[in-house]
């Protein structure tokens, strides 16, 4: 809001001032959610929207900005969650120098990925990624004496602060708002700078980026680094807060589902993200009773969004606002009477 | 006006498969010089100005730019070291706004990283006020602030191509290519073209220009270079040119 009141007629500025103030007016509001929740399921919910939020948000960033498909964001946020878990499990490593060095690891998995696969044009990071999440998923199953393979990670301790457990679905809900409501304002602190001006070239066409000056490489490389970053916090909190993980939780199919919610939600909008999450945590609860039927409905919502909204929820919801605001516009003949 | 060679294109050839698009190619722009490029269609035009960008790796012969050979200079270095060019084919960044389209020209010139990005660092919040504004001038300088806001996908192309010429200008550089910039244009606003190309020209940047519009080639170009099928079949003051028999053949049977 300073920035509007520095007076030069601007465009971006505005525009990046009230992205801001939106933000600040949906977080508050989440603030109060706890309180108004009916009852704990609720809460603990919106724990898992916030997760959803940075998983999707962080590699919308890969995807719907630099035009590039990565399938492995499961294993970044399993990554997360087994470093994390194992090390306070098994070797009594506090929850959050475990929550730093799964960052350190999902960070530099990306760049041993991205170094080869994103120098190449084309689809080298798809394929790339396919892999990795392949390999990671067989670690997390055979590498039974740390992570307990199938049956899962137990016996994770919950993050504490000044000696207090972060247990209960409340205090996670606070926790979680915090760190979600960061990272999303980090997000947009990037999208309206130089970086990601550059980074939003890249969906285009790599060739006009160059000739502007743009390392689409670098760009590329540093963006899936820490949209990588992102899943390894996501998979930090997740793991301390449920106090288990599961292979199955990180596989092929939830990288998928993550790549399908960024296109239900938007690319390349920064509000995607939010709706991809809200359909990406409530539908699952929805159709519990019909085992599978997820996904299949995540399927379908694929392809009718690729068919009729390619612009996402974000894009229907532009077209619905353009079609009531000429349906309540008066005509020229009846606003004279 | 000096007459140091900004660019120096020598025995450059690129071929498609079997198809030469250029051949033992000669030339040299001087700075300050607008030089004009023409030729029938396919003959290898844009083919060369990408290779003098770096978007097609020039393996055969030299390109020295500043006394520099480029040859192995990744694109983007030489925008850094004062190319800038606009695309026959427009190529503006969808999902973003015309103003945005210019800014991005305008950071080839500044610094900020992504770390200042991220955490809003007053001089990254600087920077960016500081190129929207600079953006915004140079839009004006066009007379086209009313597309600012608009998305870069939803103008015409005639406007697109203006637009492309802006961003280019905003990168600030030494040398500029202009690959048809009248292409689609109105009748009206060929001449408005016309005016600014000679005027940055006047402020000492190096043109090199890709056009059909020959009255326009002919008044605007100190020289021109002609290509054939990726040959130089003439070269020189435009008075020169015009009456040169092997250009009148390569252009005889041509809509130009
Ligand atoms: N990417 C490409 N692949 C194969 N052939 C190409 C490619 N680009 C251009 N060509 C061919 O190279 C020749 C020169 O094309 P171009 O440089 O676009 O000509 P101009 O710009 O003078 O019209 C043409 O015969 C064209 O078909
Ligand atoms: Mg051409």
């Amino acid at each position: 809001m300073t920035d509007a009141a520095i007076g030069a007629p601007t465009v971006t500025t505005q525009e990046g001032a009230h992205t801001r103030r939106m933000l600040a007016i949906l977080w508050a509001i989440l603030l109060i959610f706890p309180l108004i929740a009916p009852n704990n399921y609720i809460i603990n919910l919106a724990v898992f929207f916030f997760i959803n939020l940075i998983l999707i948000a962080s590699l919308n960033l890969v995807i719907g900005y630099c035009g590039q498909i990565s399938l492995c964001h499961g294993a970044f946020f399993g990554l997360g969650a087994y470093a994390s878990g194992v090390l306070a499990a098994k070797f009594d490593v506090s929850p959050w120098l475990g929550a730093v060095v799964a960052m350190g690891m999902t960070g530099f998995s990306a760049l041993l990925i991205g170094l080869p696969a994103l120098r190449l044009r084309g689809h080298y990071l798809a394929m790339a990624t396919l892999g990795f999440n392949a390999i990671m998923t067989v670690l997390f199953n055979e590498m039974i004496s740390l992570t307990g393979g199938p049956n899962g990670l137990t016996g994770v301790p919950p993050f504490s602060l000044f000696g207090v457990d972060i247990v209960t679905d409340t205090t996670f809900f606070y926790f979680a708002w915090v760190v979600t409501g960061v990272l999303m304002l980090l997000i947009y602190n990037l999208i309206d700078s130089r970086f990601g001006r550059g980074m939003r070239t890249l969906a285009t066409s790599e060739i006009a980026a160059s000739s502007l000056g743009i390392d689409s490489f670098r760009y590329k490389l540093i963006v899936f680094v820490a949209s990588a970053l992102m899943a390894g916090i996501a998979g930090s909190m997740y793991v301390h807060f449920i106090n288990f993980a599961s292979p199955e939780t990180f596989s092929f199919f939830t990288s998928v589902f993550l790549v399908v919610m960024v296109a239900v939600g938007g690319w390349g909008n920064y509000w995607g993200p939010v709706f991809g999450a809200l359909i990406y945590t409530a539908v699952p609860e929805l159709l519990r009773a019909f085992k599978d039927l997820e996904i299949f409905v995540f399927g379908l919502s694929m392809v009718l969004v690729l068919l009729f909204f390619p612009d996402g929820v974000v894009g229907g919801i532009r077209l619905a606002k353009g079609w009531i605001l000429r349906a309540y516009t008066p005509k020229a003949g009846d606003a004279g009477r | 006006m000096s007459r140091e060679a900004l660019l120096e294109v020598n025995g450059l050839s690129h071929s498609f498969g079997g198809l030469t698009a250029v051949a033992e190619l000669d030339f040299t722009a001087t700075r300050g010089q607008i030089k004009g490029i023409i030729g029938p269609n396919g003959a290898g035009k844009t083919t060369l100005f990408n290779l003098i960008a770096g978007i097609l790796p020039a393996k055969v012969g030299t390109i020295r730019f500043k006394g520099e050979i480029v040859n192995r200079m990744p694109a983007h270095k030489r925008v850094d070291s004062g190319m800038a060019r606009t695309f026959q084919n427009l190529q503006l960044f969808a999902g973003m706004s015309v103003l945005e389209n210019v800014m991005i020209g305008c950071h080839a010139r500044t610094r900020a990283s992504f770390l200042e990005a991220v955490l809003r660092s007053p001089a990254s919040v600087r920077e960016t006020r500081s190129v929207r504004d600079r953006a915004m001038a140079a839009l004006a300088e066009f007379g086209l602030e009313r597309l600012a806001k608009r998305q870069a996908t939803d103008i015409s192309f005639g406007e697109g191509k203006v637009v492309e010429i802006a961003r280019a200008l905003a990168a600030e550089p030494e040398l500029v290519m202009l690959d048809e910039p009248t292409a689609g244009l109105p009748h009206g606003d060929i001449q408005e073209v016309a005016t600014v190309i000679r005027k940055l020209n006047d402020d000492g940047i190096t043109v090199l220009l890709v056009e059909h519009n020959m009255r326009l080639v002919m008044s605007l170009c100190d020289d021109i270079l002609v290509l054939n099928y990726g040959r130089r079949i003439a070269e020189g003051r435009p008075e020169v040119v015009r009456k040169d028999p092997e250009v009148l053949s390569a252009y005889l049977g041509e809509d130009a």
